[in-house]
């Protein structure tokens, strides 16, 4: 799936003839691309734009502007793949595992629904489902007939991944997935994820604002700071070696799980700036130690700061010797 | 080692006189449409005067509910609170309302993890504050305005005459945690309960909360309980950590001894399932099954069930915290039988 310059504005106030005066810019002209058989790691605080991103990957939303391919398909417009067609190759969990869930359907029912809508026979779709909840670890004979508010939040969310993978998708968007669940449970689910994906071919989305969950489950990460991409990589390199002032606070913020190892000083000060008209230029400048004039003049791109390595994408002035940032200094790997 | 025993050896305490706080065979229950939830079953501790208790636990184990117990505030009619608080000298059990109006606020505060729910919406926070000390220490208003300043200066939230003008409604989130925390602390309270202050935040947000919390407890040389769900933040903030499950205490100890080197199995479990450092690539060792039903527990070990150490008298009951090492408690029949952990 390639994704370029995606965006996507909710207007919040607009004057008489309904023009737009102010928007919350959730999502900025990004662009990436998640490759087959990868899990790229979504991360950033609130107001980041790390929902409006899978959101508008899964065309729950329509963008503003800008143009996601899956597959070498265009997704929406007049000539591009439906979004029924869509929901065959890419599909997604959502954080709330009971509002995802119709409460008066068995979930079996819910698990077979997608198979059913999309033309399967009912005994085939049931069959599906059976088999579903097995592989998810819930008992068919014990669960299939049993409705959501029966489960636990873990077995609703094992529920909701099999009902996800019932269409036999190729890309999962895992939304903030196992945010709700408590720790012995978040790890049993990760686990099953991790099964499930080698089984099944699948390539995961994986959002979350956990820097912990994210490093232990992504292939490449990708950074987020109110509605711009600030910083993408691999995930060794992105935890061993950040370059974006923002990432290096992110993770320097994490706290210690070592209680002789205590942080000393919190990385940077305030809270994340409201994403209702965001600063021009670079939006981490507000609260960035290293800003300067040019970060205020001038939006830093993907590939301003020049690739470090494979695919590390930094967008910071300092990463750009030709930027005129007084701290920027020359990557070994620019040109 | 029994309960008698615990008592005079109660850890962290060692050295102070007298605790601050010490809690007694504490049980919570509720009666619910579907039976009696026994939220809390028999929780024994001491706090040191400028002590800080982490209490760590999943979802229903007990960790807030013990908590508003202490501060008083748990609905009643439909709860029974049984055993003993004794907070400086006081039952706060069997202490008339009254009174413990007079003790809350200047004595003992809390602060909540949505500080929306904890401020009140019409008054700006300048306001609250300002009422706050007024009504406690008899102050006129303009000496307590003052002194609101000096709070919002001293949580770090700038420009605070401006702010004292604000409603709660037009901070973020984590400027409203620390108005919250202002006026918690505008009486300079001698024990300060905190429920997960900062599990809404931002991870950098977060940090700053941690740290100034740490920096205002040092300063004011108050006791605190933090109760969160998060490894991480219990070690940043922790003295001492306790670990509940099933409404009890599995483990009681210095931070260090608790979190690095657990010595009961759920504890244990509950650091191999939770993911971090460079974990990648790794089969996380999870605990099997899910936590007990509280308006059915078993007789014995709450975690007995999903234990991979379980035998059959861990079901029988008589299950009670001994000693470990030095002030450090776990609640395991096999630790006491065997006299060693299985994870040394």
């Amino acid at each position: 799936m390639t994704v370029a310059d995606l965006r996507k504005h909710f207007p919040i106030k607009r004057n008489l003839l309904g023009r737009t005066l102010s928007a919350v810019q959730a999502v900025d002209d990004i662009s990436f691309q998640v490759i087959k058989g990868e899990t790229l790691g979504i991360v950033g605080e609130s107001g980041c734009g790390k929902s409006t991103t899978a959101r508008l990957l899964m065309r729950l939303i329509e963008p503003d502007a800008g143009v996601v391919t899956f597959d070498g398909n265009t997704v929406g417009g007049a000539h591009g793949v439906g979004v029924r067609d869509l929901y065959r190759d890419v599909q997604m969990v959502f954080q709330d595992s009971y509002a995802s869930l119709n409460p008066r359907m068995p979930i079996s029912m819910s698990i077979a629904y997608g198979p059913l809508s999309q033309g399967m026979n009912r005994k085939a779709a049931m069959a599906v489902a059976v088999k579903l909840l097995e592989q998810v670890g819930l008992n068919p004979v014990l669960y299939a007939n049993r409705y959501p508010h029966e489960l636990s939040g873990g077995q609703k969310q094992r529920v909701n991944i099999a009902r996800a993978l019932a269409l036999r998708p190729r890309l999962v968007i895992l939304d903030e997935a196992v945010s709700a669940l408590d720790k012995s449970i978040e790890a049993q689910i990760l686990n099953l994820l991790i099964d499930l994906k080698q089984e099944y071919d699948l390539t995961y989305v994986f959002i979350s604002h956990d820097l912990n969950v994210i490093r232990f489950i992504s292939d490449r990460v990708m950074v987020m700071y109110l509605g711009h991409i600030v910083e993408v990589g691999r995930v060794e390199d992105i935890y061993a070696r950040p370059e974006h002032p923002y990432t290096k606070a992110l993770l320097a913020a994490m706290p210690s799980m070592d209680p002789r190892k205590r942080t000393e000083t919190a990385p940077i000060t305030g809270d994340p700036p409201n994403p209702i008209d965001p600063p021009p230029g670079c939006r981490f400048r507000t609260r960035c130690p290293h800003a300067a004039q040019i970060c205020e003049d001038r939006t830093p791109s993907l590939n301003d700061g020049a690739a470090t390595g494979e695919g590390h994408l930094v967008a910071c002035h300092m990463r750009d010797r030709r930027s005129g940032h007084p701290e920027a200094r020359s990557s070994g790997a620019s040109q | 080692m029994n309960r008698q025993t615990l008592q005079a050896d109660a850890p962290l305490s060692a050295t102070a006189a007298t605790p601050l706080l010490s809690v007694k065979d504490l049980a919570v229950r509720f009666a619910t449409r579907e039976g009696v939830v026994e939220a809390v079953n028999g929780v024994n501790f001491n706090l040191a005067r400028g002590e800080v208790l982490g209490i760590l636990g999943e979802s229903g184990s007990g960790k807030s509910v013990s908590l508003r117990a202490i501060m008083g505030i748990l609905p009643r009619g439909r709860t029974t609170v049984t055993g003993s608080i004794n907070f400086d000298g006081h039952e706060l059990l069997s202490m008339p309302e009254k009174e413990l109006d007079r003790l809350r606020g200047p004595e003992i505060a809390m602060i909540f993890q949505e500080p929306m729910t904890a401020l009140d919406p019409v008054f700006t926070v300048g306001e609250q504050i300002a009422e706050t000390i007024v009504r406690h220490e008899g102050v006129d208003w303009s000496t307590a305005n003052a002194r609101a300043k000096n709070f919002l200066e001293m949580v770090r939230i700038p420009s605070p005459e401006r702010r004292l003008q604000a409603y709660p409604h037009e901070m973020s989130g984590g400027m409203r945690q620390r108005a919250m925390i202002a006026l918690a602390l505008s009486c300079k309270p001698k024990l300060l309960l905190a429920d997960e202050p900062t599990t809404a935040l931002d991870v950098t947000v977060q940090i700053q909360i941690i740290l100034l919390l740490r920096e205002l407890q040092r300063e004011l040389g108050m006791a605190v309980i933090f109760v969160t769900h998060d490894v991480g933040v219990a070690s940043e903030i922790s003295d001492a950590v306790a670990v509940m499950y099933g409404g009890r205490y599995m483990e009681h100890g210095p931070a260090e001894n608790v979190l690095l080197a657990p010595n009961h199995p759920y504890t244990h479990g509950l650091m191999n399932s939770t993911v971090h450092g460079s974990m990648r690539g790794q089969r996380l060792d999870t605990i099997p099954g899910l936590p007990p039903d509280l308006a059915n527990l078993p007789k014995g070990c709450p975690f007995a069930a999903r234990c991979g150490h379980a035998i059959p008298e861990c079901e029988q009951g008589g299950i009670a915290l001994s000693a470990v090492g030095k002030n450090h408690f776990s609640a395991c029949l096999r630790v006491e039988k065997e006299g060693r952990s299985f994870f040394a």
